[in-house]
């Protein structure tokens, strides 16, 4: 069973939403990621964290680009900080 | 005439023996010149042997060149010879001192130049580094080909980056270039490895 991203409303009671950062800027140290279909940030965190619960850091390093996590498209560039 | 025979023997003697005081009269003087060209070498100091050794060894050609006429008791080849090697001599102290002010300015140009390089981007290695560890050790489970020793590893070697950066930009800051590079090297070499060790990719 694929794992899914948990949708962005699924914030722990009395959390406050973050608010957007911008985007750090981009070197030759930036790990990349092409999201492939079926990805879910969820999947690609666990694939490159170990954990898909850690899919936020990769949201947040995507803010420029990802206005909701659920929502990414194939051959998109993600950064993985 | 029984007396000449005499005589020309004494004149011989005579000759030989003011010829005998005439060179005894140069060898101190030859003996001195060589003593000052030696000591006017051995003033330049180690600067020479290192920055100019082919200036130094033509003056100690030369000055072993003096010492065979010593040896031979050519004094007076010798004396001729000794004011312009005296002089070349006399010339090494400050074309060593020019030769490595030169060699230090060289040297300093090709630490500010790759101090330029490393400052611009070490920094961002180290963020990235930083930031990937910092990540992986809240992670529950580390991926798919780390293992704990590896990631262990990487998270000391980032560790000692940061410390190595602090120390490269102290010494930067405080003007001595070499030990900033040589720090910063080092830097480099420990996020290069955390980075291999971390699957991550660079450049």
């Amino acid at each position: 069973m694929q794992e899914k991203t948990p949708p962005a409303w699924n914030t722990p009671p009395g959390a406050t939403p973050e608010e957007p950062v911008a985007a750090p800027a981009d070197g030759a140290y930036t790990q990349w990621y092409e999201v492939k279909r079926g990805d879910t940030l969820w999947k690609i965190a666990k694939e490159v964290y170990g954990d898909g619960s850690l899919y936020p850091e990769i949201f947040k390093a995507n803010q420029d680009t990802l206005s909701d996590p659920d929502k990414i498209q194939v051959g998109q560039q993600l950064r993985i900080p | 005439m029984k007396f000449k025979p005499v005589f020309a023997g004494f004149l011989s003697l005579v000759m030989a023996a003011a010829l005998l005081a005439g060179c005894a009269n140069q060898m101190e003087p030859a003996k001195k010149a060589i003593a000052d060209i030696e000591a006017a070498v051995a003033a330049a100091g180690p600067d020479a042997a290192q920055y100019i050794p082919d200036q130094l060894q033509a003056v100690t050609t030369q000055i072993s060149d003096l010492k065979m006429k010593f040896d031979q008791k050519d004094y007076k080849g010798l004396l001729a010879a000794a004011p312009a090697l005296l002089a070349q001599a006399q010339g090494l102290s400050a074309a060593a001192t020019s030769a490595r002010q030169a060699a230090e300015a060289a040297a300093l140009e090709a630490f500010n130049s790759e101090w330029g390089t490393l400052a611009a981007d070490l920094p961002a290695q180290l963020a990235a580094v930083t930031s990937r560890v910092g990540i992986l050790s809240k992670s529950r489970k580390l991926p798919a080909g780390l293992d704990a020793a590896s990631f262990e590893a990487a998270r000391s070697g980032a560790d000692e980056a940061k410390a190595l950066w602090d120390q490269a930009t102290a010494a930067q800051a405080a003007g001595n270039m070499e030990q900033a590079v040589m720090a910063a090297r080092q830097v480099k070499e420990k996020l290069d490895a955390a980075m291999a060790g971390l699957g991550m990719s660079a450049g």
